[in-house]
């Protein structure tokens, strides 16, 4: 079940009262049957494998807990950890591992192996790279003692399958989010009420910003050949924010959703378009996966405690499994490889170039000239390099993407334009005008004017403004909500 | 009540409120600026014609592609089927409504644009067509499905605004390409192809090379893939030849769009029975006219593995109609059907056996049975489509006009002598049976490939 679709608005009303309606302390077991019917309305399959990474790693758990040796402990750590990975491989990766490889044709001709070949074809389900690495998490920190066993197995399934967060994050970790799920807890007005505005502000932002994004992104990447290079350029840029107000979005809409039930999501996204370099932009985007990644790979390996070559490796590491991590395909791969370079250059060299920007302060303690415009040009930068670096994250394979770097940076590299064909109509990517005013509302807001989370900033308006803003979202939700149909884009992860 | 309910439902509730009074204002200026009905164009291009076609029409045609002259460059008799069939009723107003890629399911809902009591201002009939193709896994798992279905939300009375939002939160069947081919690959991989249930089909992509020749039923194929396998398999070491490498596509193409049984489970299936559920409550006629796939080609390039199975999904079909057709025979409202393959190969027999035309184009080289039209009727000559010259286009027409006609008699809607006002047409390239045909056909490569399908399935 998606957040914008017709079925959620009113699965989550009829959830939302039952569970206050049920006595505290049976609301929990409400709540995991309507996460699991979340999750198993797209396949009952997906449900059942969720269950099984849920059985497998509160066992794990137990076992990492209770063994005395450190010997069996990491045992049962690696078996959680490796039974995690086995099946994310399994669901997500194997026909990309595959490929179309002799072996592969071989195993198709030959029945008692063929399943292999078929299981890597299968759906992949929902969501299943978020809450496996949640899981993971779990487990890794009951090893390292930070945590305690969940002794119930439902409960532990609660905790990987909250629907709000289950398929597209944030990644919460058990600490965190266990204890709020079976607080005591009675319903306040005040939850409700910023709930319900993250998931307005949240819904305007997927259905009415992102996805009508999209519409431009899509004609132009479906057949990129047609285009300019203007029309390159511009799909670039719109990918750039559709990517983002679509996870935003989505964050916001699983924060809102959270909320209703007393619960605190943690915040995903910070103004990442702000960073001033690579390293500051991913402790700006998708918080809970970047966290993730330095609190079980990047901290692990080496960090940078132990020298540039550590942090360069453990960097390039934490880099290449995200990429990795998005997808399971080589656009990905590079995605996250021209990441990691982006970050060792800005980490090793371009900090090196921080006298140019000059003093911090001038004798009157104000930011000078020269080093707002050196922040300016660091911003701009760090910006133009993640757009670019989403050309392999849009691109459907590596052919595709070099094509549309030739475009953007090879005046006349390829264009197979029909104008001027009889009766044949060049493509467009016109698409009306909400789409750039829209644009232009959100980078307004999210650059300049909010200075707080949504909820938090839409409480600090009179009433009638308030009430203007909201009606405002709504219509435009209504009415000119992106067409296209396009899933969450992390939706696939 | 507990003490959280009084004071958070009142606030609720309030919110609630505004929203709906937000929504009802939005909708009435949504419809009032104009604004709805440029989005309905833009969604739904048909769905304004519907409307039209309701309004105004005695007889409503409701076709997909095979209903218009598809190919402008080879087909210079362009009038489409409903054309035709309007020269055939004079005395009716015939509206056509048809777009590439439809199908029965969309038939089915755009039922829901029929006003209220249509029928009683007088008898009305709405023409149907079914594309056996539509049917198959290829055309529900098209990747086109989701803007089919999507302008589908244009075809109801609901508040304007709310089909607005429904096409913003995707509340239509929305698979996209990617999860279309999937669940496509999934029914080439399960699905039985098995007519009996024998089990003479075996999987032929593993044991033919401990096959010896028992004749036809050993090699039948099970599932679509262990026959896509198996023919790449025997092409590949053919692959250089020109022509086999050009027809290649096309027996891919034919196999997963005919290799499939129907059964009652099918979706297109129960929209068939949806269709006459609602015409039967609104006593509206409705005609059914079952096009007629291309089995010569078919037949060419897979023999009676594959028409047989195309033979027993059309058969499915036509028992269905029939048992409507009699059913329905009696009372105010009638179904009938017409089986554009058997009227015509009844027809051009008849002529064939009284000597009237020695070159029907029944008959291609290698395939003088009476069975089907000749491919070389099919303006698609490289793929498997209905588009259908202009002759047999006339010919659909002049057989559906004979069906609704008969209603009309029966009904005594219509008494007098209906004389069709058709132009004569003169023959020209590809308007008639031709043999002078200039577009490009397929015939010389499904030659050779008729050679290699005789050496290689046997």
């Amino acid at each position: 079940m998606l957040f914008n679709s017709v079925i959620y608005w009113f699965f989550l009303p009829l959830v939302w009262l039952t569970y206050f309606v049920l006595p505290a302390k049976q609301r929990w077991i409400w709540l995991l049957l309507a996460s699991y019917f979340f999750y198993g309305y797209w396949k009952v399959e997906f449900a059942g494998l969720m269950m099984l990474t849920s059985v497998i790693d509160w066992w794990c758990g137990m076992r990492v807990e209770q063994d005395g040796s450190l010997g069996w402990k990491k045992f049962w750590l690696w078996f959680s950890i490796g039974s995690n990975l086995a099946m994310l491989f399994m669901f997500k990766y194997l026909d990309f591992a595959l490929g179309d490889s002799a072996m592969v044709r071989w195993m198709s001709d030959h029945n008692a192996t063929a399943w292999i070949v078929e299981l890597g074809k299968y759906t992949i389900p929902a969501g299943i790279s978020f809450y496996t690495f949640q899981s993971i998490s779990y487990v890794v920190d009951v090893y390292r003692g930070q945590e305690k066993a969940e002794h119930n197995l439902p409960k532990f399934m609660l905790y990987v399958s909250f629907f709000p967060q289950l398929v597209a994050g944030p990644i919460e970790r058990f600490g965190k989010l266990h204890s709020q799920l079976f607080a005591e807890y009675s319903p306040r007005w005040e939850d409700v009420r910023n709930g319900l505005r993250l998931v307005i502000y949240g819904l305007f932002l997927k259905v009415a910003v992102a996805d009508n994004l999209a519409s431009v992104v899509d004609a132009f990447y479906s057949d990129h050949t047609s285009f300019t290079q203007a029309e390159a350029w511009l799909a670039t840029f719109y990918f750039t924010f559709q990517v983002y107000t679509d996870f935003f979005g989505y964050s916001l809409l699983a924060q809102g959703s959270a909320l209703l039930f007393g619960i605190h999501l943690m915040d995903n996204f910070n103004k990442p378009f702000i960073a001033k370099s690579i390293p500051e932009f991913w402790q700006r985007w998708h918080i809970s996966l970047s966290t993730w990644f330095r609190d079980y790979i990047f901290i692990p390996v080496g960090g940078n405690k132990r020298g540039p070559w550590v942090l360069a490796l453990a960097a390039m590491l934490v880099f290449f499994t995200s990429g990795l991590w998005h997808g399971a395909n080589g656009t990905m791969i590079a995605f996250g490889v021209a990441q990691g370079f982006l970050y060792l250059f800005d980490r090793f060299v371009f900090k090196k170039l921080e006298f140019v920007g000059g003093h911090f302060h001038d004798h009157q303690g104000r930011l000078p000239l020269r080093r707002r415009l050196w922040d300016g040009f660091r911003t701009v930068k760090t910006g133009f390099f993640f757009m670019m670096t989403l050309v392999w994250f849009r691109s459907a394979t590596m052919d595709q993407a070099s094509e549309v770097f030739g475009m953007l940076w090879m005046p006349g590299y390829i264009n197979c334009r029909l104008d001027g064909l009889e009766g044949i109509a060049a493509p467009t990517l016109a698409h009306g005008l909400q789409i750039p005013l829209f644009l232009c509302i959100f980078l307004l807001l999210d650059l300049w004017v909010m200075k707080d989370r949504a909820d938090v900033w839409l409480g600090k308006f009179s009433m009638p403004i308030r009430w203007l803003m909201y009606v405002s979202m709504a219509v435009s939700i209504w009415i000119w909500g992106g067409a296209v149909n396009h899933p969450f884009v992390y939706f696939q992860f | 009540m507990m003490a959280w309910m009084k004071d958070i439902a009142p606030k609720v509730l309030l919110r609630l409120v505004v929203g709906a009074a937000v929504f009802f204002v939005a909708n009435i200026w949504y419809v009032s600026s104009g604004l709805y009905k440029k989005e309905r164009v833009k969604f739904s291009p048909v769905a304004g014609k519907l409307d039209s076609a309701f309004l105004y029409g005695d007889v409503v045609y409701l076709g997909e592609s095979s209903n218009t002259s598809f190919n402008p460059w080879t087909d210079t008799f362009g009038y489409s089927v409903s054309e035709f069939l309007q020269m055939y009723l004079p005395q009716n107003r015939v509206r056509g409504v048809s777009h590439d890629g439809y199908h029965v399911g969309l038939f089915s809902q755009m039922l829901g644009l029929m006003p209220e009591h249509w029928a009683d201002s007088g008898r009305k009939t709405v023409v149907i067509t079914v594309n056996m193709r539509s049917f198959g896994p290829s055309a529900m798992f098209n990747g086109n499905e989701a803007s089919n279905q999507q302008e589908a939300i244009f075809y109801s009375h609901r508040r304007a605004l709310l089909n607005r939002v429904f096409v913003s939160l995707h509340h239509y069947d929305s698979r996209d390409a990617r999860e279309m081919e999937r669940a496509k690959t999934q029914w080439f991989r399960t699905k039985d192809l098995r007519l009996d249930n024998s089990t003479n089909g075996r999987h032929y992509g593993i044991t033919h090379g401990d096959l010896v020749s028992k004749g036809e039923e050993c090699y039948r194929h099970n599932t679509v893939k262990w026959w896509l396998r198996d023919l790449q398999r025997q092409f590949a070491p053919v692959s250089g030849d020109a022509d086999l490498a050009r027809v290649m596509p096309m027996a891919e193409a034919y196999l997963k769009e005919f290799a499939f049984l129907l059964d009652e489970e099918n979706p297109r299936v129960q929209a068939l029975d949806a269709i006459v559920e609602k015409y039967k409550r609104e006593q509206v006629n409705v005609v059914f006219v079952l096009l007629m796939p291309n089995f010569d080609h078919a037949h060419r390039l897979f023999g009676a593995e594959l028409t047989q199975l195309m033979d027993y999904n059309m058969d499915f079909l036509r028992k269905r109609f029939a048992g409507w057709e009699k059913e329905y025979n009696k009372g105010q409202f009638h179904v009938g059907y017409v089986d554009v393959q058997r009227l015509y190969s009844d027809c051009r027999l008849g002529e064939y056996l009284q000597g009237v035309s020695e070159d029907v184009g029944i008959g291609t080289v290698g395939n003088p049975c009476f069975d089907w039209a000749g491919g070389q009727h099919y303006t698609d000559q490289w793929y498997p489509t209905e588009h259908v010259d202009a002759h047999i286009r006339q010919f659909i027409a002049q057989k559906t006009a004979e069906k609704i006609l008969a209603f009309q008699y029966r009904d005594r809607i219509q008494t007098g002598v209906t004389k069709p006002m058709v132009p004569e047409i003169k023959p020209s390239v590809n308007n008639l049976p031709n043999w002078n045909i200039k577009m490009p056909l397929a015939d010389t490569c499904l030659g050779a490939w008729q050679g290699f399908r005789s050496k290689h399935f046997r």
